[in-house]
């Protein structure tokens, strides 16, 4: 049976958004609890009765991270919804259906309860710098995954962008890939679907190869991402409604309970995180399998693993969501060892964990200034302890600033750099290559010129495609390439 | 959790004009509003259930009380304080009081599953299940108490007699005898007083509480015991033995205790008698390895 679906359209502070309400219908496609030792949490996303993913919590802390793990495929509940995913995906990215009629199929099989749909860019990582679909074979712990992230506040807004793969590894397929590049170069949209699990990560729910082909090409992955609105904020101030429960919650919203319409609001409280699913006995007892046929492993292109190493991580998103801002006064105050300013807390009262923060933050934001700001913490001696954490956040930033400020430190005798040397080395060594690399792509012919910018006379060759504002500053190698061939 | 997986349910309370949701949260409507309170669980100062009514007083200090005669039916007050006392499983902090009721509150409860053997029935219960217990228990508590009077009772009648009357002394025999006899009326007219007392223990479960006339579904497993409404059993609640402590067997049930209180009562007549021996022994077992 279906379930009655209705839709609002709104707008929050990161972007357009459906606010959906699901009730009754048969509930194929939602999480439930499968716990079974007393004091954990194990959280099951099922599709019919074939559990998928696990999300499991080695207690009950809703600010611990979670381990996260496949169980099964997607390809195994054909019977439930045929080739609804890809359907829907395409209907929306390549047909260009309009967003709430290429998605109303899936909302029909989703549980009973609110949800929230848009559309955003992800990173097919597992926010540790591995690539997504290999990457949850075996359960492991992963940074960003707790239900409420510690250091940023539970009232800030940001889009769940990690992905947990649905399909098997064994169904990676370089042909098929190669076929999504070549419609990607042909001006094509690819996406996918992905439906939140925890914290930063989303179940995909289909795309993986397009995710690999935006990957390879170096482009934005979008993806139409499914979230429950079933968390709630609760007004800790004092106040009349101190104690209250007054905003439904998900990463990418808070609704307080005066916006939402008095059917949405008793459909919500009336529908229950653990619903009653008919096959529940099934999925609690597939979910105690590991997923199977992921023996066969695949040599996966150094340029992909070169790509995903230089995506946002966990400790980037972390930090870009908890720091709301860094002025230049906030730098030089943390680089000459405040914490504070004006008598207010910059990041933290942690002074290590101030400078980590604002690395990140910068990292994710403003690469120049990331840079600056690095260069800065490499030349005060006082910060060596954090030598080692900076210049790993460094490496993976193709930079020529970057490279002068390796090729300095290699250079150096001071003892101080003695435990970044080794970092510096293979940076200069990877840095050479990778400018030789992308000088003779470019030279034969292959590389395209999109997001190439000339605005200054420094020398930035960037694989780092996707750090948000600054991106319009930054330009590749092969302008640079191209710029000296034409003089 | 256990229960959790009960539907969430309203309930309208036609006199005082104000809904409750009843899930995940605890919603109350003001009256003509649309914008409920809403309130987790763990803001619960106390949730009591009395013969009439329900109490749930919040750390904000409001109270709110659901007399009994608000739902419409015995399920729909089954499920309301099964979702209830379900999602206070998890609030060590509230305080939790029910009062006049045969099955064990649901806030006892585990979702750890059954596995290995179990035992399991389906019936209602009996006033005779119910009585044997309670009147096992007065008894066992009381025993001492009976005999006393009677000795006591005995030895009065003893001196009376010695003191009274003329002929006592050449007819003592006589005498002691008839004391005995007194002494026996009083020990068996305190065992009538506790029979009554079972008798108005049982009436009073009755007009307070609706499982008494409910379908029940009792199980003994090796994870632990349960006896739950038909209409609300998901087939994964449990109340481990760790939560029993002793248990006694009566005529026409056994009852598992902790603290000299009454948790849990399995009627015999459910059972054959060979599986019945081997339930208890099962239970025996369990509650002296805990």
């Amino acid at each position: 049976m279906k379930a009655n679906v209705s839709i609002e359209s709104l707008r929050a502070p990161l972007g357009e958004f459906l606010l959906i309400n699901v009730s009754g219908g048969d509930g194929i496609i939602g999480i439930c609890d499968t716990t079974i030792r007393k004091g954990t949490e194990r959280k099951t996303f099922f599709v019919g009765s074939e559990s998928i993913i696990n999300i499991f919590n080695n207690g009950k802390n809703p600010e611990s991270n979670r381990q996260i793990w496949q169980t099964s495929t997607i390809e195994k509940c054909k019977q439930y919804i045929g080739n609804l995913f890809p359907t829907c995906c395409d209907a929306y990215f390549l047909d260009g259906v309009s967003f709430f009629k290429a998605i109303m199929p899936i909302l029909e099989l989703l549980t009973p309860g609110l949800y929230v749909a848009h559309i955003d860019k992800v990173y097919p990582t597992d926010g540790s710098g591995n690539y997504f679909w290999n990457a949850y074979a075996v359960k492991h712990e992963l940074n960003g995954s707790a239900e409420r992230i510690p250091i940023v506040d539970d009232k800030r807004d940001y889009s769940p962008m990690f992905l947990v793969p649905t399909k098997n590894f064994s169904d990676y397929n370089e042909k098929k890939i190669d076929s999504a590049i070549t419609k990607l170069r042909k001006g094509k949209r690819l996406g996918g679907i992905a439906y939140h699990l925890s914290g930063m990560f989303s179940a995909l729910l289909y795309g993986h190869t397009n995710a690999t082909a935006c990957l390879q090409e170096g482009t934005d992955f979008n993806c139409i991402i499914i979230e429950p609105l079933n968390k709630v904020i609760v007004d800790r101030n004092d106040g009349p409604t101190k104690g209250r429960v007054v905003a439904v919650s998900c990463p990418f919203v808070k609704i307080p309970f005066v916006d939402l319409s008095p059917k949405m609001t008793e459909n919500f409280l009336l529908s229950r995180k653990d619903v009653n699913i008919q096959d529940y006995d099934i999925i609690k007892t597939r979910a105690d399998k590991m997923i199977s046929g992921t023996s066969y492993v695949k040599r996966l292109p150094n340029e992909l693993l070169t790509s995903v190493e230089a995506l946002p991580d966990a400790d980037m998103m972390i930090s870009a969501h908890a720091v709301s801002e860094l002025t230049d006064e906030h730098l030089a105050a943390l680089l000459s060892g405040q914490t504070k300013i004006d008598g207010e807390v910059i990041i933290s009262t942690n002074y290590y964990e101030s400078i980590v923060y604002a690395c990140n933050y910068l990292q994710y934001t403003d690469k120049s200034r990331f840079i600056d700001f690095v260069k800065a913490i490499l030349e005060n001696p006082d910060l060596v302890a954090t030598y080692s954490y900076v210049a790993g956040r460094m490496k993976y930033i193709m930079d020529a600033r970057i490279n002068e400020i390796f090729k300095n430190i290699v250079e150096s005798e001071n003892t101080d750099y003695e435990s970044v040397k080794a970092i510096a080395e293979a940076y200069l060594k990877t840095f050479a290559e990778y400018t030789e690399k992308n000088v003779n792509k470019f030279l034969s012919g292959d590389a395209t010129f999109e997001d190439t910018m000339f605005d200054n006379d420094d020398i930035e060759p960037d694989t780092y495609h996707t750090s948000g504002s600054n991106n319009d500053r930054s330009f590749s190698s092969l302008a640079i390439a191209k710029q000296v061939i034409k003089k | 959790m256990a229960f959790d997986s009960l539907p969430g349910m309203k309930i309208t309370i036609s006199q005082n004009p104000q809904s409750f949701i009843i899930g995940d949260y605890f919603a109350v409507f003001g009256s003509g509003s649309d914008i409920p309170e809403v309130y987790e669980w763990s803001s619960v100062k106390s949730y009591t259930e009395a013969g009439d009514s329900f109490t749930i007083t919040l750390l904000n200090g409001n109270i709110y009380k659901l007399t009994k005669n608000c739902f419409t039916d015995s399920t729909q007050l089954i499920l309301f304080r099964s979702i209830v006392e379900g999602q206070l499983s998890r609030c060590p902090n509230t305080i939790k009081k029910v009062y006049r009721r045969i099955v064990p509150p649901k806030y006892n409860y585990r979702d750890i599953g059954i596995s290995g053997n179990v035992f399991s029935a389906t019936g209602t219960y009996s006033e005779r299940d119910i009585n044997s217990g309670s009147l096992a228990k007065v008894y066992s508590r009381f025993a001492w108490l009976i005999w006393l009077s009677a000795l006591v009772a005995t030895g009065l009648a003893l001196l009376f007699s010695l003191t009274t009357f003329d002929d006592a002394k050449e007819n003592l025999l006589f005498y002691i005898c008839l004391s005995v006899f007194y002494g026996i009326g009083v020990a068996i007219i305190t065992y009538l007083i506790c029979c009554m007392r079972a008798r108005y223990r049982y009436a009073n479960y009755v007009r307070s509480d609706v499982s008494t006339t409910e379908n029940i579904v009792f199980i003994v497993a090796r994870d632990g015991f349960a006896a739950i409404e038909e209409c609300v059993y998901s087939g994964k609640d449990i109340i481990p033995w760790s939560k029993a402590e002793s248990y006694f067997e009566t005529k026409y049930s056994v009852v598992i205790t902790l603290k000299d209180k009454s948790i849990c009562r399995i009627p015999r007549k459910l059972f054959d008698k060979k599986v019945w021996d081997e339930m208890v022994i099962f239970i025996a077992n369990n509650l002296v390895h805990d």
